[in-house]
């Protein structure tokens, strides 16, 4: 790895952010910065705030107090495609139509939107169904939708709350090498929140371990390398991807148990 | 299969051809019945008869055309005040106990007093139509646009999307698919406005042609137009059936 000449770019920052649910303190003086090229993934233990920090990333949550900076929010074209957990797709339109909705907001070219999510439906399976109302679709399939909407479109930070759940491994695979090289392509930037540590560890760079409520950041893992030489498959069976999900494992546990 | 289905027709129709005949018989046997029931060869009758000499279907034409512009006012007119409201949190505040009164207030009692003001002719019908339709519109609309809103703006919010751009890719098409949905309902109130209508004050349509007959006690004709009255409400109800896929790829694609 050379280290990158280039100055970093700050795609998005928190600063000293805090909120609370009604007295419940979710998160207190959390800070987070998301640079160009980067994929951060966000683990922890089930409530401890994963999504409340996505959903303040991404703007459709008020912060307390704290900061939120970075290029992304600067005016000009959208930058930010948030996914959020519930798939949240428009019921009266079909799945094709649903991925449209950033590309229609946003006055990208209509027909170009139209061809990339037709080959993205396609390399995702999900082509059949593309005329398909939500109702009519599996829960699988929503989730593909919800992600093809995230990446059409032309942002450059994805922030995706448990993309992966509910698909088979194959299409999940699939689905994690459109995402990163719609990463690369854009030098962007990915926000990941998952309970699948596997999945956390081939796809990121930098994964940040989380505490239990109120969320701090407990451990930052810079995973470097390992990605760049092998594809998705490969980097599972290497000794340096087993050795960090134990770790990683180890860590959770410890902050699983109860005080 | 299609033998099963032939043979379930037939069985289902069973009931009715019995029915007929019996009614039949007994007012063939006992004259005296004819008066109180009619018959159902005098409906045949009366259905035939009217038919060759054009005067159904200028009755049903005119009851189904009041209907129909009844509904389709009262509709738009309803779905844009439900927008309306759900737009402005003050009109809605200050609008809704009123719109509580007017909507629970019977509208087939008002019937005389807008015919007083509208006149006995067509469009005294349309209005009340009208009114009988656009308080169920204007609540599925309302409805409609805050369950949008409620479960579709974090995601507009995520997209960055204008007021403007809320309005027309969520709440407008989320109000509007409330509103097809209670199309069905709608249309058999806005049929039985029309009628309530005629049967008021009027010198054509179905409601007229009942109302004559049952005046003379012409049991046979009132019945024949009832039937006829059942048929455009079935008419009415395939239309919208046979629209509403048509409106809501409408919606999806242009909204």
């Amino acid at each position: 790895m050379t280290a990158s000449p280039s100055p970093v770019l700050q795609l998005l920052a928190l600063r000293r952010v805090s909120k609370a649910f009604n007295s419940t303190l979710v998160l207190s003086d959390f800070s987070l910065s998301v640079n160009a090229g980067e994929v951060v993934g966000l683990v922890g233990p089930s409530g401890c705030g994963k999504t409340t920090i996505l959903r303040i990333a991404a703007g459709v949550l008020p912060s307390d107090s704290g900061e939120r900076s970075g290029m992304c929010l600067e005016p000009g074209p959208a930058q930010i495609a948030y996914m959020p957990q519930e798939s949240a797709l428009l019921p009266w339109r079909t799945l094709h139509l649903n991925a449209r909705l950033p590309a229609e907001l946003w006055n990208v070219s209509l027909p170009e939107a139209d061809s990339d999510i037709s080959s993205l439906f396609a390399r995702l399976q999900i082509a059949d169904g593309a005329q398909q109302l939500p109702s009519q679709a599996s829960g699988g399939m929503q989730r593909r939708t919800a992600l093809v909407r995230a990446l059409v479109g032309g942002a450059r930070l994805f922030l995706l709350d448990e993309p992966f759940t509910g698909l088979d491994y194959d299409v999940k695979i699939r689905a994690q090498s459109i995402l990163l090289s719609h990463q690369r392509e854009r030098n962007g930037g990915v926000v990941l929140v998952t309970h699948d540590l596997e999945d956390a560890i081939a796809l990121c760079t930098r994964l940040i371990i989380l505490s239990r409520r109120p969320a701090t950041i407990k451990r930052a893992i810079e995973i470097d390398g390992i990605r760049e030489r092998q594809d998705l498959i490969a980097i599972r069976t290497s000794s340096t991807f087993r050795h960090l999900v134990s770790e990683v494992w180890d860590e959770l546990q410890y902050l699983a148990e109860p005080t | 299969m299609r033998l099963a289905r032939a043979y379930l027709t037939a069985v289902q129709a069973l009931p009715l051809v019995a029915f007929l005949l019996l009614w039949q018989g007994a007012v063939t046997f006992v004259p005296r019945w004819k008066f109180f029931f009619g018959s159902p060869l005098e409906i045949l009758h009366h259905l035939v008869s009217r038919s060759l000499d054009g005067s159904l279907l200028t009755d049903t034409g005119i009851t189904a055309a009041e209907a129909a512009l009844g509904f389709i006012t009262g509709t738009v007119l309803g779905t844009s005040i439900g927008i309306g409201l759900w737009m402005s949190r003050i009109a809605f505040v200050i609008s809704r106990p009123y719109v509580i009164a007017l909507g629970s207030a019977p509208v087939f009692a008002l019937a005389p007093v807008i015919i007083v003001w509208v006149g006995t002719g067509f469009f005294s019908k349309v209005v009340i139509a009208g009114l009988s339709t656009v308080f169920v519109a204007q609540a599925q609309a309302y409805n409609g646009a805050l369950e949008a809103d409620e479960q579709h703006s974090m995601l507009f919010k995520s997209l960055g999307a204008s007021k403007l751009q809320i309005l027309r890719k969520a709440i407008a098409p989320g109000a509007m698919v409330w509103v097809i949905s209670g199309l069905r309902l709608n249309v058999g109130f806005a049929l039985l406005g029309a009628f309530i209508g005629e049967f008021i004050s009027s010198s054509d349509g179905l409601g007229h042609m009942i109302l004559v007959a049952s005046g003379l006690f012409k049991m046979s004709l009132v019945l024949a137009g009832v039937i006829t009255f059942v048929l455009v409400a079935l008419a009415m109800n395939l239309l919208i059936s046979a629209t509403e896929p048509l409106l809501r790829a409408w919606v999806a694609r242009y909204l």
